[in-house]
């Protein structure tokens, strides 16, 4: 559903789709080359310009959410792990998890923790992400303004075999199909007396999935004999020389398509070889502190830095959280650390509520 | 003469590889313009026969051929699929997975494209074929924005772009409503006459055929049992229903008449042969009637089976709306009661709410407003997984559930779920083995067997859950005759055992037939509500919901003034009230 072509009257929509292919390969290209943290400001620049490319298509900005829900656990998981290990950056550590040291044998002395995480790793696991989104917002623009009898066509243009060719079409006509199929069947099991939304988590995967993927791949087979007899009873394959009836020609906005594109690698490609001094990263760093610092003078006007230093000491006052909240680095959260502790609990502890308070259904009597 | 034949068979015989034997001895020809129609039970090998003319076999099934197959002077054996798909374009049964591309426009594209046909050529060939089929503005759809009618005149369009000879329809409107048939037959039709294709047609509705051709073949176990013109096929009533096809309703009518009436079969010979649809029916009966040749002696049809007033499953004013990027309404304020012991049919066109309906009292969709009861209580209370012990639903396509190593094991699946013993689980599979009739595949994997075998299992599935209430999604859905009535059978065995049935159709021969009492849906309502022969007199309604009764139901509504008076539904009701005039 996110990745679906819906015509609407727009010059992406016209524009040839080996363009947008051009642009995904260069966005590929592009995120391989970028190593350190000051390239996020490069990254955001890019993402920037393909959200351009979006308002112009008028992709549905739904699928951009949709497509950022997905990639939330891979982000999370990013950020914690290399917050925790990667110490090629600003070693300034925001708090500690737990105590792991990592010992010079040679010294004895503690290098460094991996408990704690530091404002370096984040940054790092930022960078990773934002390559990501690079790529992943390039994508939409392809897939979504394009509609696939004309991608497939682009893609014989470009000499891919007629049949790999179909492949993909065939597959993206299919997909509403597996989709409603695979609908159909966990509703045929459930009135069997199997049940999936009521099973537990673990269970669900471990046991669930038999007699779901089962008939699935099964009405895939079949399916796909059938498809066997009626693409063969058109003729397919007969000639290598098929026709294509989308018009392939490269028009003026093509052209410009083309040009934009070239511009915008061109750029990323100048400023990072041929700018030495990182002069975005510059301007970034300078963009964040003035609103960081804006907020921070607005909050210590109205006093609210004293009310939340005032609920922190009182909370390192309460007999458990002074040890614990003293994990969290005073200095790097400005000595709120208990107060961010305690948000932590509270998230989990809501997210247990949510869980249970799921609708209960009960058993039929009879 | 020899050019005018555009299809000849001369004793064809053919295995498969993987061994069945599909045709033995088969000779017929078809002339340049002629309508064929091809009948037979499932398995009798239509399709092979349909597999052999545009070359599908051998390109895509391999197999041993004896005799030979001439379509348009070519023979499939010897020639590329790329020459026999310009002279024959086939439509299959399913609609859905004869659409290979992405889109209407390049659906009709596909073919003349693979052929490296010109732009501009293909485009003019894709509008002609757009018109004949009626489906000139759809270019931009979706196939999953298409009707099953809609989707089956794009494939059929989709093949007239190659511009064949030859049209050959494998069964195009079994999995159809009476909607989409009708496009299609109308297609078809159109095609005969101004485009004088020739065309081959399989199906099981035979009184389209019956209308239609002007040769019928009638297969069985892959022998040819009869081949002639449809008057002197059907009129074999016998011998067709000994094999499973059965003749329309009204020839079946007269012939048993003509069978319990001395002079009457020598009286329709004279007009030109055995009534084939309701008009000739109408006016040989009339005419027989007027001339005191025979008489009406009335005799009130069987009364329903009284039900008990216990209501197990109630509507109470239900609205539900399909949450979507463009909600859709499919039940607006159902209002519906269903006592214990009844045999309910619910009949309408695809998308009038029947299987929505049907969803609520399994608890798969929560009403989105009013309220569902089972047995008394709140259906949005309860567990999917529990409302299954008393109740089960029997779907079209078996292929949605069947998924285990043994016939046995898929039986077995159910029961468990419900927590039973295996004492219990074993009786319970037995019992449903045996009523269905499947004891022969017991050990054999689901997949192998044929599709009316795959659904019995399926049945079996749901008889092995021992509900007290069943129902019945569309049995008729790529049935033949005898497929039909086995699902039918074994639900009015269990209704006389004290279950309740509700089914779902649009059959209206096999609703007739089973169920006492109707309920007509159209556009997410309930318009008819009561005992079937009283619905069956609703005309406007039914005209409402583009729904014809039954043949023989028509029959009497226009005999009236002859003294029938109340709607019969079948042909054997029809036969005793009639008896020789002595004229």
């Amino acid at each position: 559903m996110a990745f679906e072509y819906v015509k609407k009257d727009t010059p992406l929509d016209r524009m040839n789709p080996l363009v947008k292919l051009l642009y995904m390969a260069l966005a590929l290209l592009l995120v391989i080359q970028v190593w350190n943290v000051e390239s996020i400001s490069l990254l955001i620049i890019w993402i920037a310009i393909a959200t351009a490319w979006w308002i112009v298509g008028k992709v549905e900005l739904r699928s951009l959410g949709f497509l950022l829900k997905l990639l939330t656990f891979l982000f999370v998981f990013l950020f914690i792990v290399q917050g925790l290990t990667y110490r090629f950056g600003d070693q300034t550590v925001i708090f500690k998890f737990f105590h792991w040291p990592i010992i010079d044998q040679s010294t004895g002395l503690e290098v460094t923790n991996y408990g704690e995480m530091t404002v370096g790793g984040i940054l790092y696991g930022l960078l990773i992400a934002l390559r990501v989104v690079s790529v992943v917002t390039v994508i939409p623009i392809f897939t979504m303004t394009s509609s696939i009898a004309h991608i497939t066509a682009s893609f014989a243009k470009i000499r891919v075999p007629q049949k790999m060719a179909f492949m993909f079409m065939t597959a993206f006509r299919f997909v509403p199909l597996v989709q409603e199929s695979m609908d159909n069947i966990i509703e045929a099991q459930k009135i069997r007396g199997f049940d999936l939304d009521q099973a537990g988590y673990v269970d669900k995967v471990r046991r669930a999935y038999i007699p779901i993927i089962t008939p699935l791949l099964l009405l895939m087979f079949r399916r796909a004999m059938d498809l066997e007899v009626a693409i063969n009873a058109r003729a397919f394959g007969a000639r290598k020389d098929r026709t294509y009836i989308q018009d392939m020609s490269f028009k003026a906005r093509d052209y410009g398509g083309i040009l934009v594109v070239f511009a915008s690698f061109g750029l990323m490609m100048y400023l990072i070889y041929f700018e030495s001094t990182f002069i975005t990263w510059v301007y970034l760093t300078i963009i964040v502190g003035a609103i960081a610092g804006g907020i921070g003078m607005f909050a210590s006007a109205i006093g609210l830095d004293v009310a939340l230093q005032a609920l922190n000491n009182f909370l390192l006052a309460l007999p458990v959280l002074d040890v614990i909240g003293a994990y969290f680095n005073q200095y790097a959260l400005l000595g709120y650390g208990a107060i961010i502790f305690v948000v932590f609990v509270l998230l989990i502890v809501i997210w247990f509520i949510r869980r249970r308070r799921r609708r209960r259904k009960r058993a039929k009597k009879k | 003469m020899a050019e005018d034949v555009t299809v000849k068979v001369d004793n064809l015989t053919f295995t498969y590889e993987r061994g069945p034997l599909a045709l033995q001895n088969v000779t017929f020809e078809v002339k340049k313009g002629e309508i064929l129609g091809v009948l037979g039970a499932n398995g009798a090998g239509k399709t092979s026969l349909c597999f052999h003319l545009n070359g599908i076999i051998p390109t895509v099934y391999a197999g041993t051929e004896k005799g030979r197959v001439t379509l348009c002077g070519l023979d499939p054996w010897d020639t590329p699929i790329l020459e026999m798909s310009q002279k024959a374009c086939m439509v299959l049964q399913d609609p859905e997975t004869q659409f290979t591309t992405t889109d209407v426009e390049s659906e009709l594209a596909f073919g003349p494209a693979n052929l490296a046909v010109e732009r501009e050529e293909i485009f003019r060939r894709a509008a002609w074929a757009a018109e004949v089929c009626g489906i000139t503005g759809l270019e931009e759809r979706k196939p999953q924005e298409l009707s099953g009618g809609q989707k089956q005149r794009v494939a059929l369009a989709a093949g007239l772009t190659m511009l064949p000879e030859v049209l050959i329809l494998d069964e195009p409107t079994s999995q159809l409503d009476p909607v989409g048939t009708g496009e299609v037959f109308d297609v078809v039709n159109h095609l005969a006459d101004t485009e004088n294709m020739t065309i081959l047609i399989t199906s099981h509705k035979t009184d389209e055929v019956a209308r239609l051709a002007d040769k019928v073949l009638v297969l069985n176990e892959g022998k040819v049992v009869e081949f002639g013109p449809p008057r002197e096929v059907f009129e074999k009533t016998q011998l067709l229903d000994s094999i499973g096809v059965n003749p329309p309703s009204v020839t079946s009518l007269t012939s048993k008449l003509a069978d319990k009436i001395p002079g009457l079969k020598e009286r329709y010979e004279k007009v030109g042969g055995i009534p084939l649809t309701v008009d000739e029916a109408e006016s040989f009966l009339r005419k027989s009637l007027d001339e005191g040749v025979i008489k009406i002696d009335w005799k009130s049809p069987p009364s329903a089976p009284s039900t008990s007033e216990e209501v197990v499953l109630e509507m109470d004013d239900v609205t539900f709306t399909y949450p979507a990027r463009i909600p859709v309404t499919a039940l607006k304020n159902i209002n519906l009661q269903v006592h214990r012991g009844e045999y309910i049919a619910i009949i309408g066109q695809n998308g009038s709410g029947k299987t929505t309906l049907v969803k609520h009292f399994l608890g798969l969709l929560e009403a989105s407003e009013g309220v569902v009861r089972i047995e008394g209580e709140d259906a949005s209370e309860l567990t999917v997984g529990s409302i299954a012990k008393s109740i089960s639903l029997i779907l079209q396509n078996p292929d949605y559930q069947l998924f285990s190593i043994s016939v046995e094991k898929e039986l077995e699946f159910g029961p468990r779920n419900l927590g039973l013993s295996e004492e219990e689980i074993k009786q319970r599979v037995d019992n449903a083995m045996d009523e269905v009739g499947l004891e022969d595949v017991r050990d054999i994997f689901p997949f192998r067997l044929s599709f009316g075998d795959r659904r019995k299992v399926a049945a079996a599935a749901g008889i092995a859950m021992d509900p007290e209430i069943l129902i019945l999604d569309e049995p008729t859905t790529a049935q033949d005759f005898e497929g039909r009535h086995v699902l039918c059978q074994i639900a009015s065995r269990m209704r006389n055992q004290g279950k309740t049935i509700i089914m779902i159709s649009h059959d209206m021969d096999l609703v007739a037939t089973y169920a006492d009492r109707l309920v007509i849906m159209s556009d997410a309502r309930i318009i008819a509500d009561g005992p079937k022969r009283e619905v069956f007199g609703m005309l406007d309604v039914l005209k409402q919901a583009d729904l014809k009764p039954p043949q023989i139901t028509q029959l009497c509504q226009r005999l009236t003034d002859y003294g029938i008076e109340e709607n019969l539904v079948t042909v054997d009701e029809m036969v005793s009230i009639f008896k020789a005039g002595g004229a």
